[in-house]
């Protein structure tokens, strides 16, 4: 997938939060951290902005699967950085098994929606 | 327009669209970091540090758009489920008293009326409200101020007000564990000689009132102490810092065994039939009056004047249940085990480590009082001047009580915009001493 390819915002909405939980689930992170990490490692493909990316990360903490903490860095600035719970452990389980059926599930829909293009073409 | 001027436009455009205002100061303060770090990072890439700016800002997104979604996220969370409960606990203790009041002639019934316990009645909800409204975290501020008012009124209102102190110091004590806790909140990293000064404020507010109800209230700080020696917030090894609380208690709860005739009580206390027109009294009368009770309806007992004492602060539950039922204990133990155990499912999804502190203290202080209430008067007396919260007689009880409440709901309505510092205990070294074997003497 390139990085110049745009996306429908209601795809990426639902899986947004494993991709937040997967990545404090590797380290407690701070707001703009969260973006860099997510888009250098998706190759730029998820560029958030800081309009989603707080207030779900607020839902997430109204959930109780994240908890959220100041932390002062090396400049001084304090920064409030956010860190998984034992209640955002197993949500991110849950996620991750619902994307893992929603992936297979799509992906048979599709090889055989191009079995029926191929056969309809004989 | 210089460059900070356009991050400040921005929150304020941000902010314009959030409806909760405390919740802006937390807002402002995260989207300000994140502008900075993004500036940076664009300077780092070979950008000059205005047009960095500039761009940081931009690429926020539309300001209407983020301020109306932080706006839906950023809600106060109003505890609906302990607000109707206490609502319902503070009208049915209103009409209770009434009704008391009304039904039993006793010799100081004079000094009751309607219109003086309205305006207490209305005094303990504004004073719930008020503390409602503010916010919880300048009370952890204030706590030290809290902390040495409440050792200077309890040491010296005797000395302004005569026997009115002594009511004044009890209804005191009831908000000793809260400020207690704000207080221990303060002194997250200090090592035994933190704890050593936190047990000594411990003993500090119950020798200033050596009253058995301060050494009740007392155990609640020794708990709390006890929570932030578990949980590392002391740095210190676990084992040797509860020693350290529970030593010295446990040889004081010695020396008043040893000293005082406290056992000769407690026994008097388990069966008050050994002492009938003594000590025992009001535990004989309790038991009489409750043998004859039934689940619905008035009990066999005869009541005569005088006969229950203080019927209408002390003994209310007792009376309420002749004249009643035990239905009456049953609704009581309903409303307020529904407080409770909403109160802790609350506190068990704060995010705040001040906010679970204090509003831990606040509970096991209403539950300490709703224990020791239902078991003096199930029993006689105990500890006579435990009231029932918001429910039983006493106007600065109920005012000390609702100020309680006030701060518990506070912490839950605002635990969304109070961020603090995490405690990493930090491990405690363990020292080594390795014995080389020393070379053969030649």
């Amino acid at each position: 997938m390139t990085s110049t390819m745009k996306f429908d915002k209601t795809l990426m909405m639902g899986g947004l939060s494993l991709l937040l939980l997967q990545l404090l689930a590797e380290e407690d992170m701070y707001g703009y951290q969260i973006i860099s990490v997510l888009e250098s490692r998706s190759d730029k493909t998820f560029a958030l902005k800081a309009g989603t990316l707080y207030p779900l990360l607020h839902n997430l903490e109204r959930q109780g699967a994240v908890t959220a903490y100041e932390k002062a860095s090396d400049t001084g600035r304090r920064r409030k950085y956010y860190s998984i719970t034992s209640n955002g452990t197993s949500l991110l389980q849950d996620k991750k098994q619902e994307w893992s059926v929603f992936h297979t599930a799509v992906n048979r829909v599709l090889e055989g929606g191009q079995a029926c293009v191929k056969q309809t073409a004989y | 327009m210089s460059n900070k001027q356009h991050i400040e436009g921005y929150l304020e455009q941000v902010c314009r669209q959030v409806r909760w205002r405390k919740a802006h100061p937390v807002i402002r303060s995260e989207l300000s970091n994140h502008m900075e770090d993004q500036a940076e990072a664009f300077a780092a890439g070979g950008m000059d540090h205005d047009t960095a700016e500039m761009e940081a800002v931009k690429t926020m997104g539309a300001p209407e758009l983020v301020g109306s979604q932080l706006d839906h996220s950023y809600r106060p969370r109003p505890a609906w489920g302990i607000i109707a409960v206490a609502m319902v606990i503070m009208a049915i203790g209103f009409f209770a008293r009434m009704y008391l009041v009304e039904n039993i002639e006793l010799h100081y019934v004079q000094q009751f009326n309607w219109a003086r316990s309205l305006l207490w009645q209305l005094a303990a909800v504004a004073a719930a409200v008020a503390v409602y409204f503010v916010d919880y975290t300048i009370f952890a501020r204030l706590s030290s101020f809290a902390y040495l008012a409440f050792l200077g009124t309890v040491l010296f209102s005797g000395s302004f007000l005569g026997m009115r102190s002594y009511h004044l110091n009890h209804h005191l004590l009831l908000l000793m564990p809260v400020i207690y806790a704000a207080v221990l909140w303060r002194f997250p990293y200090k090592g035994y000689g933190g704890l050593l000064v936190m047990y000594l404020f411990t003993i500090l507010m119950v020798l200033s009132n050596l009253t058995v109800t301060a050494m009740v209230y007392g155990a609640i700080c020794v708990l709390l102490l006890t929570v932030r020696v578990l949980t590392g917030a002391f740095s210190v090894k676990k084992p040797l810092g509860l020693l350290l609380v529970y030593g010295p208690a446990a040889a004081f709860g010695g020396w008043l065994i040893a000293n005082t005739s406290i056992l000769d009580k407690l026994h008097i206390w388990l069966h008050p039939e050994l002492d009938p027109l003594g000590m025992g009294y009001s535990g004989s009368e309790v038991h009489r009056i409750l043998a004859g009770a039934r689940l619905i309806g008035t009990g066999s007992a005869t009541i005569e004047p005088y006969f229950l004492p203080d019927a209408v602060r002390s003994h209310m539950l007792t009376f309420l249940i002749h004249q009643f039922g035990w239905i009456v204990l049953i609704a009581v133990l309903l409303l307020f085990g529904a407080l409770l155990a909403f109160s802790c499912v609350k506190i068990s999804r704060l995010n705040s480590e001040l906010g679970r502190m204090v509003a831990g203290a606040a509970t096991a202080t209403f539950a300490l009082q709703c224990v020791l209430y239902v078991i003096n008067n199930l029993n006689g007396i105990l500890l006579s001047f435990a009231s029932l919260p918001m429910l039983s007689y006493g106007n600065g009880a109920l005012v000390a009580n609702a100020l309680l409440l006030g701060l518990l709901l506070s912490v839950f309505r605002n635990d969304d915009v109070v961020c603090e510092a995490k405690i990493t205990p930090k491990r405690v070294p363990r020292v080594v001493i390795r014995i080389e074997p020393s070379p053969p003497a030649l």
